[in-house]
């Protein structure tokens, strides 16, 4: 029976409240890139800030990484590809909405048979 | 830009120990993944299986982005963005490697309370990574230069 540490988005909703690292990832030019962001959620809205003067996102493909703990058992997060829509500007940030087209969330410590 | 052996980086690459290693695909896609990585003799090191997506990236475009967080040390307001070229390679890292990864994460303190908590779970463990896509590999990461960026 194969193993798996995936769960439910909801297993990691406080996770993803205040989520200690948080990145989007993105192409540009011939190569990829990869920003930190601030990351917030509204039920299951997601929008990351980026300073004014960061990349435009408008209409790429991204994929915002949320994730914490160093040790294996404690290895959690979630990951959400979608496309990039600009938000509006607050607090001091650009904020862009992501609709997710691919969700996954993990928790190591969750490890169990499938 | 920095040098990989500029003070701040190298800072960086002890005090982090997870990693957001972003790849392009084949197919024009953009991919991340967290990853543990230990650094030993100028190259980063990263096991994984040779079938995963980041081993299929590697293969193709060699280009490899990595953030770091610096958490051991606590570096709330800014990360290290560290563009490296990667190789992927079938088999575990050497030995060396192998006992600097088993320092760094499984018997450093905090790491060594987590595994003996679970150590009902070690077969699990065992089982997840022998249906790793591919057999085992490693990827080996040679730093090229790296900027300190702001988290938002």
């Amino acid at each position: 029976m194969p193993v798996t540490r995936d769960v439910e988005l909801d297993a990691v909703r406080d996770l993803l409240a205040r989520p200690p690292r948080a990145s989007v990832t993105f192409l540009d030019g011939g190569g990829v890139a990869i920003v930190p962001v601030r990351a917030r959620f509204a039920g299951d809205r997601l929008a990351v800030g980026l300073p004014a003067d960061g990349p435009d996102l408008a209409g790429r493909e991204v994929v915002v990484l949320i994730d914490d703990g160093p040790w294996w058992f404690r290895l959690r997060g979630a990951s959400f590809r979608g496309v990039a829509r600009r938000e509006a500007e607050a607090e001091g940030l650009v904020w862009w909405t992501v609709e997710p087209r691919r969700v996954l969330a993990w928790d190591y410590g969750a490890i169990r048979e499938a | 830009m920095l040098f990989p052996d500029a003070p701040v980086v190298q800072e960086f690459l002890h005090d982090s120990l997870v990693a957001h290693v972003a790849s392009r695909s084949a197919a024009g896609r953009p991919f991340v993944t967290p990853l543990w990585f230990t650094p030993h003799a100028g190259v980063l090191w990263v096991t994984t299986g040779l079938g995963t997506r980041l081993a299929k990236n590697v293969g193709h475009q060699p280009e490899v982005t990595l953030l770091l967080w610096g958490e051991r040390r606590g570096r709330p307001g800014e990360a290290l963005r560290l563009r490296t070229r990667a190789t992927c390679h079938a088999g575990l890292p050497p030995w060396p490697v192998l006992l600097r990864i088993a320092a760094r994460y499984y018997l450093a303190p905090g790491a060594l309370a987590s595994e003996i908590g679970n150590v009902t779970r070690w077969t699990l463990r065992a089982r997840y990574y022998a249906q790793v896509s591919g057999g085992p590999g490693h990827v080996r990461l040679v730093p090229l230069d790296a900027e300190v960026v702001a988290r938002p």
